[in-house]
């Protein structure tokens, strides 16, 4: 169980990295999250974890895209620098990390998101219809899309490194 | 048969339904390139988790942990003070629910909560609203909802003497982007609002309902009412009478 908001802070972290591609802006992101749930209030019999999936995706669309932070923040320099992590050792190198980030970066936001709730939470579609109010049949092929457009966007750079 | 990435993708969330999920297993058992492909869309996954736990390295900002402490702290208080209403609320309290029309709030939920001496009569500001409402609070009995032809509702709640002699009564009224509950006692001129709480906000957008509280107004009630609350007999006894007692009501209401 994740039942409290100071347990979803790994996940929602993820989950807001994945969305804007910044250390910086995720946690801008997570801390505007949980400022507006404090200052909206929270339902009766929601679940902590999907709500404030919700209102992150939200935010994110809302101020974060508009304010095309995540461009900015992409053409930052200092932004461009990855964190050096112990789970980086599991994956072949730096550099599928930032190729990743780059197509993660060209993917409409839609994709982006549902692609983040999948790959990130393994979350049932239904709940990501849920959260991005649009029907599991449209969940199924964005993802669909997305998987594709990720998978196009980085496998050629990585058999164009490895020949 | 064709399996499209759409139904690969889905397959590999185990989200078809049981008998795509065997097309697919079927297909997957003589086609090599299927396979293939399989493997590739699942280290999509792969590469999106990896890009993500990248933040893990990093620390939690301080602000972070002391904003969820903050919402954990909500969300408890809130839990307890659930509790504590069902074991503190009054009598009067079991009486009293909300009127089920098509109503939300949205995310700018105002909470407006006042002590007012407003008069239910015709010569009140809004006259029209005003003596509809105060038609129900004379001929209603509580938990009966009337709707009102501007598509507002209204519902008594409960009825109950106060330490006055007077009978009063909770009552809420519903509108399209709003809610407000009321007390009112009847005066010889007319209703009077003694106290009420009104919720103010746009319609609903589908995000961030905001639960409402009316603590303030339960205190309200506390401090005037006299006795336990009416029951329906009591209820139409007064409606018979029009809310007024010649001699103490509080002996009246004992029949």
């Amino acid at each position: 169980m994740n039942e409290s908001f100071e347990n979803i802070i790994p996940m929602l972290r993820r989950f807001a990295y994945s969305l804007t591609g910044s250390n910086a802006d995720a946690d801008d992101l997570v801390q505007a999250t949980f400022e507006k749930i404090l200052s909206k209030g929270l339902p009766d019999d929601v679940e902590i974890l999907k709500w404030a999936f919700k209102v992150c995706r939200n935010v994110w669309i809302d101020e974060y895209r508009s304010l095309k932070v995540r461009q900015n923040a992409t053409q930052a320099p200092e932004l461009q620098e990855q964190a050096v992590v112990e789970q980086q050792k599991q994956y072949e190198s730096q550099e599928l990390l930032t190729t990743v980030h780059s197509a993660m970066n060209t993917l409409p936001h839609e994709q982006r998101s549902i692609l983040s709730l999948v790959a990130l939470q393994g979350m049932a579609y239904k709940d990501v219809a849920a959260i991005l109010e649009i029907p599991i049949g449209t969940v199924m092929s964005r993802l669909s899309r997305a998987r594709n457009s990720l998978l196009n966007l980085v496998r050629p750079q990585e058999l164009e490194k490895n020949t | 048969m064709n399996i499209s990435d759409v139904m690969l993708s889905g397959f590999l969330d185990a989200e078809l339904p049981p008998e795509e999920m065997e097309q697919v297993r079927l297909a997957l058992e003589t086609d090599d390139d299927l396979v293939m492909r399989m493997a590739e869309l699942s280290q999509v996954d792969q590469w999106v988790l990896a890009h993500a736990q990248q933040i893990d390295a990093t620390e939690v900002p301080a602000k972070l942990i002391s904003l969820a402490q903050q919402l954990d702290s909500m969300v408890n208080s809130h839990q307890i003070s659930a509790v504590n209403n069902v074991v503190h609320i009054s009598v009067w309290k079991k009486w009293t629910t909300d009127i089920k029309v098509p109503y939300a709030m949205a995310a700018g939920v105002a909470l407006v909560a006042s002590i007012a001496m407003l008069n239910l009569s015709p010569q009140a500001s809004a006259p029209g609203f005003l003596i509809n409402i105060a038609a129900v609070l004379d001929t209603e009995l509580s938990g009966n909802t009337t709707y009102l032809t501007d598509g507002g509702a209204v519902k008594a709640q409960l009825s109950f003497a106060n330490q006055q002699g007077q009978l009063c009564r909770q009552y809420q009224v519903v509108n399209s982007d709003s809610r407000s509950t009321h007390i009112a006692c009847k005066q010889t001129s007319g209703w009077q609002i003694e106290a009420q709480y009104v919720e103010q906000g746009e319609i609903i957008t589908g995000d961030y309902q905001t639960a409402s509280s009316s603590q303030q107004l339960e205190a309200a009630i506390d401090a005037i009412i006299s006795g336990t609350a009416m029951d329906r007999s009591q209820e139409q006894q007064a409606i018979n009478s029009k809310w007024q007692f010649e001699s103490s009501p509080k002996d009246q209401l004992k029949n």
